[in-house]
């Protein structure tokens, strides 16, 4: 890393108080992740591409994308800057598609993160169970319904939470990824709930919860 | 955002460029995260920058500097083209990575707490 005196100026960058944390948006193509992120980011929500090969496995190398198979996926990106009377702190939220061969980005993606959202559209249910079964064992993370007029049905959160086998620890809740309230309303309760993970008031992973359940093994 | 259109785009272009803007390099030198933060060094080196791309990073690294991703998505290039030409902007002395920051660890209660406050003062939550 380079040293501040190796500039002639002498001069060190301007001090950056500023304290990063992030959340990840998880959920199945078409579930309102882009809506979500731009409903509350205070920049228009930015798109980065990561590379991976059809086969799904990282590509930390540049060499071998010249092969058909290569292909890129796409992530949303927002930020939110939050001042609090102490620093300055921006809270970037990535979204990111659910499906399992896109997995291989996650790890980049949720490291150091505080939480996740998983957000679910009643009408595709199973696209969550990838990304709810991910985060169960890595992070604090909540279940954000989407509700889409369109639904034949308006599921209750808590059939949600029986359909996808969801520990009763872990938030399961509505939402309207389209409204600001809603959108920082559901980051809120994440915050809350990762709050409550922190402070050993609930169970991170809540193993008992899913023993419980007997219904994943 | 650039101004020759949208940052990002379906179409992943030709195959070949990665390899120009990364004038033939694979992999990042120097390890970072989607999310770690870069700063513009106060060095003749930034100020000489020669490459619109580079210049584009310079100006967004200044201050508080910017995230990995937040680059990528300006530049509208992939996260780990972007992670390559970085790396070369920190060995050639312009940029350097900002250290982790004490305080940050996601499990602590006094962060979340922080952050949750935040949330809450937004300024059309005040309130709510
Ligand atoms: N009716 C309704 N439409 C929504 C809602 N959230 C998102 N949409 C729409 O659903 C489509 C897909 O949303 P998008 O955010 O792009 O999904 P993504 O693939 O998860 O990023 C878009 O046309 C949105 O406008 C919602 O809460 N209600
Ligand atoms: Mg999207």
């Amino acid at each position: 890393m380079p040293v501040y005196d190796d500039s002639p100026t002498g001069q060190a960058p301007e001090p950056a108080p500023t304290v990063d944390a992030k959340i990840v948006i998880a959920g199945g193509f078409g579930v309102g992740k882009t809506t979500l992120v731009k409903s509350v980011s205070e920049i228009t929500p930015l798109t980065t591409e990561e590379t991976l090969t059809s086969a799904g496995t990282e590509v930390d190398d540049l060499a071998g994308i010249e092969a058909k198979t290569a292909t890129t996926v796409a992530m949303d990106f927002g930020r939110i800057t939050l001042t609090t009377p102490r620093r300055q702190m921006v809270l970037y939220l990535y979204g990111t598609p659910g499906q399992e061969r896109f997995l291989f980005t996650w790890d980049d993606l949720s490291y150091g993160a505080i939480g996740a959202v998983v957000l679910v559209d009643t009408r595709r249910l199973a696209d969550a169970f990838v990304p709810v079964e991910f985060f169960e064992h890595r992070m604090p993370f909540v279940v954000a319904v989407n509700e889409f007029e369109g639904a034949l049905y308006r599921y209750h959160p808590e059939e949600v939470r029986t359909a996808l086998e969801i520990p009763p620890d872990v938030p399961v809740r509505a939402c309207d990824a389209r409204d600001r309230h809603s959108a920082a309303g559901v980051l809120e309760h994440l915050l809350m709930h990762a709050l409550a993970v922190a402070e050993g008031r609930t169970h991170r992973r809540s193993l008992t919860a899913t023993t419980a359940l007997g219904a994943r093994t | 955002m650039a101004g020759e259109g949208p940052a990002w785009s379906t179409d992943p272009g030709p195959v070949v460029r990665p390899y120009a803007l990364t004038r033939g390099r694979t992999r990042p030198a120097h390890a970072m995260r989607m999310h770690s933060r870069l700063l513009t060094l106060p060095s003749p080196a930034a100020r000489q920058v020669v490459t619109p791309e580079a210049r584009r990073v310079v100006q967004l690294c200044r201050g508080h500097g910017c995230a990995v991703a937040e680059i990528a998505a300006t530049l509208g290039r992939p996260v780990h083209v972007t992670k390559i030409l970085l790396s070369d902007l920190i060995d050639s002395n312009v940029l350097m990575i900002q250290p982790a920051e004490d305080g940050a660890d996601p499990t602590d209660p006094n962060f979340l707490g922080e952050i949750l406050a935040g949330l809450r003062r937004l300024p059309d939550r005040a309130g709510t």
